[in-house]
């Protein structure tokens, strides 16, 4: 995997110099259907470089005439009993005759799809279709006589049922999310908006795994110059394999070195409905879960589902909340070792000194100190992540305790530390989105060290930098802070608190201006 | 400046309050009219005003040129040049001493053993980062700033209130000793610092959407900033009255140091250093920018941006050359700097280019109905 990041642009560069359009697979000297069954197969074979899971089934329906047919398809790719049931039973027990003399003609797929009880049947004679029919899980029935395929869809791969979303969590809201599967994605999404103004459209990316992209939008809604925009980026795409969705956003994002993310990637179907009825695109990509929204502001990762589920109050409450708590992970370690460092004055004098009196004995600077918890409580963290379910007691007992309350006891750290380092973890993990998250994580060491610099004074220019480099940003041509600057005074009703449904009857910035009012004559009743 | 740049109003706004609100919260204005100062501010908001008209005027007559490149059109090609170069001078030597200003609160108010040179650098190197970024970032930044700024400062305000530092008693008698000192403490100081100064503003108004949002945002700027001053100096003499103020070097860091609620909210310098940062910031970078416009028109430079680092190196060693120490450095500020430099170039040229630039357009006319 590693190699694959610094290498994929090249690959396909020099591939790309040694064969031009021609798939490599393909031997030179025979490249197209023939009209002998056999050498068909061959071809198909060859293509594909006979692997295990190849089925070909044969049959020899008239021996006198050689007229013969066969399946060929993908194991464990394909419906088997739908195979067996619905192409090879009736296709055992036809009327040859009628059906030689019509392979040839136009219709012929007509003829042979009142036979064969597939939902979906093409007739195809390019060699490099069929073997990408095949590939998806397609059956290929192939005749003597004739170098017509016929591709019967019979695709079927097993999936993962619906579950619970594992990393966006709602106490009070839909409990499904997405799965790897693109057709379930879309249909959870579909389901929850009956309307013919949902649109899909499909893309491929990936010039080796020809991955499946959909992008969704509200025909209307959505302002068409940012999804041509869309469209053109991911058409632009150049690379040879697409993974996650995050692949995708790497390469659509306005600004490539931005450590804030400028496209929500959710797991939840009804974050997906939302944001698509307030005029955004979704882009669901196959393996993955998650599904890329945008264009997305920065106040948009501190909107939680749960707000609009629960009592505007509580939802506006929790609101306020995330943004104290992004506070917190960004600035307390910064601001704790500026204080102890350099403005002593700032603490009231009992604090004072019962902060100087744990410290007595610590060997370390206080930025030291600080800054080896940090690292200690990310290395902690990202055991926790990928350690196996079974030694997780260990990690945990092992960083609470040992770490934790021996390093004060020893007297490597003072308490105060540990109490800021966890204060600033747990806040960290109230970010409904994680993406943003990161980089609350990372920037607060940059912080913690001009803290430790030069005081405030250093934690305020930082920010001045922070905050200008956030309001560089743009997503989609949306600037990333959009209510707030520009301010725009109606749209402050869904940003610090969220207002009453009923008073939020106009869809924010990114929506067409046509489609500004969510319900016919609905932008009245608001104040 | 191929891309044209827009500000919105309210951002312009933001931009004319924070500069405005700038050194001249930090020294604390009109101290020797003693308890009518805030009486001076309200002078200086019609002057300010009144300087304004002709700023406005100027950009009327050339919507879309900063003011080194209409001088040119109005004192013709080499004078113009000239003045125009001469007003570069003028900003930069403005940002020297603004970015001093704020190095000296630094090193007085809590970094006592930290160098100049340390902490003008960091201010530059952020204020490079964003003239990066664009004045279009900047003045979203500054947007963002003034909320911190509403909302750090109006709690510091209820502070005070709660504290009972306030002593309406010192404000009294009004107007003491008539109006001389009131007088002679608006002429030149308080005229020139801050409402003067918006004489920057004739490179950065053609940013603004039209001449109309110019004037009203404008004058608005400048009436609420000047209010919010003649308040907050108000406050601050009813809070350590006319003596300390005269005395002290940053009369609103003594002020909020008074503020002590219940033995726990105490020594609130740090947040209103806070507040002093931005101000400083949002100054020092008008003044900066309005350089590298000026640079980047009489040279006729393609690329401004190649500018902001040399002159950005030029003010963080300027601002440490300027003075050897920072009463020398107040005494240049206080006593030279208002007659020989703010005046000339914030009143004397702006008048007088206006003047040329009305009797050119009469002579033109009467010329044109001379002809036809």
């Amino acid at each position: 995997m590693p190699s694959f990041f610094k290498t994929g642009t090249k690959k396909i560069q020099s591939k790309k110099e040694s064969s031009p359009s021609q798939p490599s697979t393909i031997k030179p000297n025979i490249t197209n259907l023939t009209y002998n069954i056999d050498d068909n197969i061959d071809l198909i074979k060859d293509c594909l470089g006979s692997p295990p899971d190849l089925n070909v089934r044969k049959i020899i329906i008239d021996a006198a005439t050689d007229f013969s047919v066969a399946m060929i398809r993908m194991d464990g790719m394909s419906d088997k009993k739908e195979v067996d049931f619905s192409v090879i039973e009736p296709l055992s027990k036809m009327n040859f005759e009628q059906l030689r003399e019509q392979l040839e003609s136009p219709n012929s797929a007509e003829v042979l799809g009142r036979l064969i009880a597939v939902n979906k049947l093409e007739k195809m004679n390019d060699v490099d279709k069929v073997v990408n029919s095949i590939l998806q899980g397609n059956t290929g029935i192939l005749f003597n006589h004739t170098s017509q395929v016929f591709i019967a869809s019979t695709r079927l791969i097993d999936k993962r049922g619906l579950s619970e979303p594992s990393s966006q969590t709602v106490i009070r809201g839909p409990k499904d999310s997405f799965t790897e599967d693109l057709r379930t994605n879309t249909s959870l999404v579909r389901a929850r908006i009956t309307n013919p103004k949902l649109r899909i459209e499909t893309l491929n990316v990936g010039e080796i795994t020809h991955t499946n992209v959909e992008l969704m939008y509200l025909n209307g809604i959505a302002d068409d110059s940012i999804l041509q925009e869309l469209r053109n980026r991911i058409k632009k795409i150049k690379i040879d394999a697409i993974l996650e969705s995050s692949y995708i956003e790497e390469f659509i994002q306005d600004s490539k070195n931005s450590i804030f993310p400028t496209l929500i990637s959710t797991e939840r179907p009804d974050v997906v409905v939302a944001n698509l009825l307030e005029g955004r695109f979704a882009i669901f990509v196959y393996g993955t879960p998650y599904v890329l929204i945008g264009p997305a502001t920065f106040i948009q990762f501190f909107q939680s589902p749960e707000d609009y589920y629960q009592n505007y109050y509580m939802g506006s409450f929790i609101r306020i909340l995330r943004f104290v708590s992004f506070f917190i992970a960004l600035y307390i370690p910064g601001l704790y070792v500026a204080i102890m460092t350099h403005h002593h004055a700032l603490i009231p004098t009992t604090l004072l000194i019962t902060l100087a009196g744990q410290r007595e004995g610590v060997p370390f600077p206080i930025v030291v100190e600080a800054l080896i918890m940090e690292l200690v409580f990310e290395v902690l963290r990202e055991a926790g992540v990928r350690m196996p379910r079974a030694v997780g007691q260990t990690v945990s007992i092992v960083g609470a305790l040992i770490l934790g309350q021996a390093a004060v006891q020893a007297g490597f750290v003072s308490a105060s530390t540990v109490i800021v380092v966890s204060l600033t973890a747990i806040a960290n993990f109230t970010m409904p989105f994680f993406n943003v998250a990161i980089a609350a994580r990372i920037l607060r060491f940059l912080l913690l060290l001009l803290g430790s610099y030069i005081g405030m004074y250093g934690i305020m220019l930082g920010t001045f930098v922070i905050l200008a480099h956030l309001c560089s940003l743009r997503s989609f041509g949306l600037p990333y802070f959009d209510p707030i600057t520009p301010f725009k005074l109606l749209a402050q009703k869904d940003v610090f608190i969220r207002l009453p449904l009923p008073k939020q009857m106009t869809r924010p910035e990114p929506a067409s201006p046509e489609e500004k009012n969510r319900v016919q004559g609905g932008g009245r009743n608001e104040t | 400046m191929k891309k044209k740049i827009r500000i919105g109003s309210l951002q312009f706004f933001c931009l004319i309050f924070l500069f405005e609100l700038g050194s001249a919260v930090l020294f604390g204005m009109a101290k020797e009219a003693r308890q009518a100062a805030w009486i001076t501010i309200i002078f200086g908001i019609v002057s300010g005003c009144i300087l304004f008209s002709v700023y406005l005027g100027l950009h009327k007559k050339y919507p879309d040129l900063p003011l080194t490149a209409y001088s040119r059109k109005i004192a013709g090609k080499y004078i113009g040049w000239g003045i125009g170069f001469a007003y570069v001078i003028y900003f930069s030597y403005l940002a020297v001493r603004v970015l001093r200003d704020y190095e000296e609160l630094l090193v007085i108010s809590q970094y006592h053993n930290t160098s100049l040179l340390t902490l003008g650098l960091y201010m530059i190197a952020s204020i490079i980062y964003v003239m990066f970024k664009g004045f279009e970032v900047f003045s979203r930044v500054s947007q963002v700033c003034f909320f911190v700024f509403l909302f750090v400062g109006m709690p510091v305000i209820i502070l005070e209130l709660s504290a009972q530092l306030l002593q309406p008693a010192n404000l009294l008698p009004v107007l003491e000793n008539g109006w001389m000192p009131v007088l002679k403490a608006f002429f030149p100081s308080t005229l020139t610092v801050p409402f003067g100064e918006m004489v920057a503003f004739t490179m950065l108004l053609p940013y603004v959407k039209d001449h109309k949002t110019a004037k009203k945002i404008g004058y608005a700027g400048i009436i609420v900033s000047g209010l919010y001053l003649s308040f907050r100096t108000a406050m601050n003499i009813a809070a350590i009255g006319p003596d300390v103020r005269i005395r002290s070097t940053f009369p609103i860091l003594t002020e909020i140091g008074l503020v002590e609620i219940g033995n726990f909210i105490q020594r609130l310098d740090a947040i209103v250093l806070v507040i002093l940062v931005i101000l400083g910031f949002v100054k020092i970078f008008i003044f900066f920018y309005c350089a590298l416009l000026g640079i980047s028109d009489l040279f006729n430079l393609n690329e401004p941006k190649k500018m902001i680092y040399p002159l950005g190196i030029l003010i963080i060693l300027s601002a440490v050359l300027v003075a050897p120490n920072f009463n020398t450095h107040m005494d240049i500020g206080f006593k030279i700097v208002p007659i020989y430099m703010h005046l000339p170039f914030q009143i004397a040229i702006p008048v007088l280019l206006l003047l040329i630039a009305i009797i050119k357009t009469k002579f033109k006319k009467s010329r044109t109905n001379q002809s036809t």
